[in-house]
């Protein structure tokens, strides 16, 4: 696809909340993972397919049954992780990203989505693919705090 | 102008063209103004729908759908206008559109954006309707430009910066899409299609133009965003004259487009068709109708160039699909892929059909060719549809329903050191063969699922001192229920005044710890808590917390546990655990190189003006 009309905006970065092993600590059998997030931030488990798990990590006041910005964990049992995937259009070029041992990609929204635009990092993981999103725009971004939690991310291949 | 659309008639898109079909007219409870909403032939449809759909990435449940449910609105004004061959139910039209936007962007927790509405039209109206971005929108001409759309026929989809300033003043602040379907008077009139949580089914609103104005212009709380952003949708080869600037109506000032704007309404590139390879394929196994007991799947499939000169084929995805992973014209599962073999053209692999989580019934196979210069043939030979019939295991019988005192008697893994002449619920005193320290009398069993299988386990605690179903505890077994009856799944030594309780799915352990010189019931070492999950056969601790005692325990705490009040303690190399024994440490070794730990450890011993020769420390990895 052609460059977009409309450009991604990185929106606000809200102070960082800390992150430590002090955390609440969020731990999952069925993804294969535990992370800790920032205290008073809320965590909703999303619906489960039979190939698919995730969770999504909301700030303080944030109402998840609204389209609220927000910080994701998908897991996807099937779709097999390939660094030459090509990745969704109207995203960036994707770059090599490193968590803990495991070397994956991220990439970002090109274009505008309405209400919001993610940051998005794809790692190889349990046969499968597992994607971390951070809500980056319009209005805020949560990158930075998606950052802060990602040392604590525990992975159990 | 003002004067002008004052004067005009009702100008909901559809009045001029069809009969308009006079709806019961609900009131916009939120509306500031309190309208009556107007009667349009555009349908309302809610972004919200259920059951979630996988689409191949992640669950959508429309929450970030509000362009989706916007377009599939447009499009069935449209049909019933005229301006769009009628082919689809309104269901089926939110269905078809959000089935190719998510297509491009299967994360449903990312927003979609206009561009793709401009991409994707021609494919979701046969080429009938094109959608473009319009940029050029500003406070002085959103009024005409809206009226010029909506008296040519077509509703208006724009992006609302803020969904507060809506009529329904929606609580947050989220960008929002909605689609204006008519001017009356002066109100705009809109069919909003958040549905989530405070309306359903959506609902038809109206604004002020002057508040209208305000919200559509409005650039976002960071004053980055875009306003007056509207995706028109129109038939294709259709051109409408351009707006003449009005005289400015009553709309608050905008400042210029934001910067990151690109001026252009064209979206994407034409791009003109050439002629590829499209490699060939033909079905080898299974066979169509067949049936399969085990999870173990063989696939296979001729693979060739079509023509001679085409490129290899380089490769074969062979692909499933069953009900649970959503609509079929969605995407499917990858099975396998088969690599070139290495003599003739048979392309084969292996799928466990178990692994990809699979259910009993009915399922769908199919196979894409790819060649060496990239070009592919998707299902060149159609698809197979095959049964999985894998033997239905015999269910467990319920773990709560067993005999304990017979079970642990005949327990192979447990020592009986005698009956227990007392009243309690299973009267007999255990030794557990794997760890001789888990051993006791056997309290009150309790159950619950504390490995998150949706089985439930029984939790045994261990130790009584005297003859009593609770308390005086120091160690626990774990009981699972197997096809032989029930097991010892795994145990666990905690410490004196075991409280357990099963909470969330994890079994909690609260125990108080004893040190030297304690008396019974006067414990000085505070209180252990930990979250525990049974996991490959033992239980792992998720969580662990030390409750230090209160300061007129401390001050009894003995001089021979100088370090007590420090402890536990961690750092990135080792970990220091609380110690029952006064000057005996235990260290929890994290790296490779011991020297180092040991020096940390007594340089903290040190850091404490304890002398690190008073103490003994137990090296574990």
């Amino acid at each position: 696809m052609a460059s977009p009309v409309l450009r991604a905006i990185v929106g606000t970065a809200p102070t960082v909340a800390p992150v430590s092993t002090a955390s609440p600590l969020y731990a999952s059998p069925a993804m294969g993972l535990s992370v800790r997030y920032p205290a008073g931030w809320t965590y909703v488990p999303l619906a489960q397919a039979p190939v698919y798990y995730g969770v999504s990590f909301y700030p303080p006041g944030a109402d998840p049954s609204e389209p609220s910005a927000a910080i994701t964990f998908n897991l996807n049992t099937t779709s097999r992780y390939d660094a030459s995937n090509a990745t969704p259009p109207l995203t960036t070029r994707p770059q090599p990203f490193t968590v803990g041992s495991i070397i994956g990609r991220n990439y970002e929204s090109a274009a505008l989505p309405i209400p919001t635009e993610n940051y998005s990092i794809e790692l190889p993981f349990r046969g499968g693919t597992l994607l971390i999103t951070a809500t980056e725009g319009p209005d805020v971004n949560y990158v930075p705090q998606l950052r802060a939690m990602l040392p604590t991310l525990v992975p159990t291949p | 102008m003002r004067t002008k659309l004052l004067s005009r008639p009702v100008a909901w898109c559809m009045a001029v063209l069809v009969s308009a079909t006079f709806l019961p007219q609900p009131t916009a409870s939120a509306s500031p103004q309190g309208a009556t909403l107007a009667p349009s032939t555009v349908p309302l449809i809610g972004q919200i729908f259920s059951p979630a759909e996988y689409t191949g990435k992640t669950m959508d449940s429309g929450l970030y759908d509000c362009l989706v449910a916007s377009v599939a609105m447009d499009l069935q004004g449209l049909q019933q206008e005229g301006l769009l061959t009628p082919t689809m139910s309104d269901a089926d039209r939110y269905s078809a559109v959000r089935h190719a936007f998510r297509s491009q962007t299967p994360d449903a927790s990312s927003g979609l954006s206009a561009d793709l509405a401009v991409a994707l039209m021609p494919q979701l109206t046969a080429n009938e309707l094109v959608a473009a971005i319009r940029t050029d929108i500003t406070a002085d001409n959103w009024l005409p430009v809206l009226q010029q759309q909506l008296d040519a026929g077509y509703p208006v989809p724009v992006n609302i910066n803020d969904w507060h300033k809506l009529a329904a003043g929606w609580g947050g602040s989220h960008p929002h899409t909605i689609v204006v379907t008519g001017l009356q008077g002066d109100q705009v009139l809109y069919n909003d299609p958040w549905n989530g949580k405070a309306v359903a089914p959506p609902q038809r609103w109206s604004m002020s133009d002057a508040d209208f104005a305000a919200a559509w212009g409005y650039r976002g709380a960071n004053g980055l965003m875009a306003p007056f952003i509207a995706t028109t949708i129109n038939r294709a080869g259709a051109s409408l004259p351009p707006v003449a600037l009005a005289t400015p109506v009553a709309a608050p000032a905008s400042p210029t487009p934001a910067a990151t704007i690109i001026p252009t309404a064209t979206a994407f590139a034409t791009v003109t068709p050439k002629p590829v390879a499209k490699p060939g394929g033909l079905w080898v196994g299974p066979a169509d109708g067949s049936t399969i007991t085990q999870p173990a799947l063989h696939l296979a499939a001729h693979a060739y160039p079509t023509n001679a000169g085409d490129p290899p084929i380089d490769h074969v995805n062979f692909t499933l699909w069953w009900p649970q992973i959503g609509l079929k014209t969605g995407p499917w599962a990858l099975a396998c892929t088969a690599k070139p073999p290495p003599s003739g053209d048979v392309f084969a692999c292996d799928a466990d059909i178990g692994k990809l989580g699979v259910p009993a019934g009915q399922l769908a196979v199919s196979f894409d060719a790819y060649d060496a210069a990239g070009n592919k043939h998707l299902a060149p030979n159609g698809e197979r549809s095959i049964s999985y019939a894998p033997p239905t295991p015999t269910p467990l019988p319920s773990i709560r329903a067993v005999d304990w005192n017979k079970v642990l008697r005949d327990d192979p893994d447990l020592i009986i050191t005698g009956p227990v002449p007392c009243p309690v619920p299973v009267p007999v005193s255990v030794i557990y063969r794997g760890d001789p320290q888990v051993e006791g009398l056997v309290g009150t069993v309790f159950y619950g699922d504390i490995a998150g299988d949706g089985g439930e386990e029984a939790i045994l605690p261990l130790g009584s001192a005297v003859c009593s179903p609770s308390g005086g505890d120091w160690s626990l077994l774990v009981y699972r229920m197997t096809p032989a009856g029930p097991r010892i799944a795994a145990s666990l030594r905690t410490g004196l005044g075991l409280d357990l309780k099963i909470l969330g799915g994890r079994l909690n352990v609260t125990y108080q710890i004893w040190l030297p010189g304690d008396t019974n019931f006067a414990p000085t070492g505070g209180t252990q808590k930990a979250d525990y999950q049974l996991k490959d056969g033992r239980l792992v601790a998720l969580s662990s917390q030390h409750v230090p005692p209160s300061a007129s325990i401390m001050q009894r705490v003995p001089e021979s546990f100088p370090l007590y009040q420090y402890l536990p303690y961690a750092t990135s190399d080792f970990e220091v655990t609380s110690s029952e024994q006064g000057k005996r440490l235990q260290v929890k070794v994290k790296i490779a190189d011991i020297n180092k730990v040991k020096a940390g450890v007594e340089a903290w011993i040190r850091s404490h003006s304890v002398d690190p020769s008073t103490h003994t420390v137990d090296y574990v990895r």
